[in-house]
């Protein structure tokens, strides 16, 4: 079970120091939240599954490019995000779906682009909708508005695991939100 | 305030972050634009929806497959390069060991090339005091190695320069001379 009292900080420098015991608090801590960031992205489980656990390696084989100056969250989620970010480039150069995709279980198979949404999701509830809409913004729009309103971290968080200025970050989150907004009034969405 | 300016300040309204006098225009906005209001409801709904996004878990097998990884990782062999970087001498980070290290060659090297020996030979004074004319200053006076050297050794190039200008200049008076003897009869 993970113990909330030592702080993640604390954590990675005793990994850091050689206990595997922090490293693996440290995945407890945080396998959920990657995941979800890294899903919202990527819109396919699996994929995201697997660039958590990339997230995480890096994280062991990296261990030593950690320093204290930064919060060790910011660290993480910028990992996580320049692993989506490339993972999501490789596959728009794909962007070919094959047949043996095609899941016969109980998982849904999900496209990730969809040209016309008002046809395929007119039985779907808000949710997919509002992740058809995250799918169209632009990729710096998207991971604000998932860090922000998903993920619930600071503007000054955001600031740091993307690289932009603070005032450009919540311009940039007001921006997606109205275009969140357009999008889903434009299906029928709200 | 106008629409442009009202959806500039949404956010900023929806998460409290407006001064008293621009919230107050922002309402009053508000009330007198249908539009504006409905993407502001728009928008805090969106807000809403995403906070309560369903959020989904990891498999079962995730953290028995990322140990797999690691012990994968932790197997091979790594090359040469990774585990010098990797290491750390006298807890040095290896960017700084490496960045004292060259600066360690550096230092060394230019000492090497500064004292080198550039194939000058050396000048003996007690050869040079027995047989001054080795060196050729056979019209000057011997070099001394002590402190009144450069007085002395700058006398000398004087003396040289004034000689030669000396010598130009009779040659000069030779020829005018001579060319009187000849042209003037």
């Amino acid at each position: 079970m993970p113990d909330y009292q030592i702080s993640d900080e604390e954590l990675m420098a005793r990994f850091q120091e050689g206990d595997i015991q922090a490293y693996n608090q440290i995945v407890y801590r945080y396998k959920e939240k990657i995941l979800n960031f890294v899903y919202r992205f990527l819109n396919d489980i699996e994929r995201a599954e697997d660039i958590t656990q990339d997230t995480f390696i890096k994280v062991f084989t990296h261990k030593h490019s950690y320093r204290e100056i930064a919060k060790f969250s910011t660290w993480l989620y910028t990992i996580a995000g320049n692993l989506a970010r490339t993972e999501l480039r490789k596959s728009k150069r794909r962007n070919t779906y094959s047949l043996s995709d095609i899941k016969y279980d109980d998982k849904e198979y999900e496209i990730p682009v969809m040209k016309d949404p008002s046809m395929d999701l007119e039985k779907d509830n808000l949710g997919k909708k509002i992740q058809w809409a995250l799918n169209e913004l632009p990729p710096d729009f998207k991971t604000m508005i998932i860090l922000r309103d998903i993920q619930e971290l600071s503007y000054e968080d955001i600031s740091r695991i993307v690289g932009v200025p603070l005032g450009t970050v919540k311009s940039r989150i007001n921006r997606g939100r109205l275009k969140l907004q357009y999008l889903l009034t434009k299906i029928g969405g709200r | 305030m106008n629409c442009y300016n009202f959806e500039e300040n949404i956010s900023a309204f929806i998460e409290s972050n407006l001064s008293l006098k621009l919230r107050k225009e922002f309402i009053r906005h508000q009330t007198l634009c249908r539009d504006c209001g409905m993407k502001l409801n728009g928008v805090v709904e969106i807000m809403n929806s995403l906070k309560n996004v369903e959020a989904i878990s990891t498999s079962a097998d995730f953290i028995k497959n990322l140990h797999q990884k690691i012990d994968k990782y932790n197997s091979r062999k790594e090359p040469f390069f990774t585990r010098l970087l990797n290491f750390q001498p006298f807890g040095l980070t290896p960017v700084s060991a490496l960045g004292f290290l060259a600066a360690f060659t550096v230092l060394t090297i230019s000492s090497v090339l500064l004292f080198q020996n550039d194939n000058i030979p050396q000048l003996s004074v007690s050869e040079f005091s027995q047989n001054p004319t080795l060196h050729e200053f056979d019209s000057q006076p011997p070099l001394m190695v002590n402190s009144t050297l450069m007085p002395a050794l700058k006398d000398s190039l004087m003396k040289d320069s004034l000689r030669e200008a000396s010598d130009r200049y009779d040659d000069q008076i030779l020829m005018v001379n001579q060319k009187g003897k000849t042209g003037t009869k």
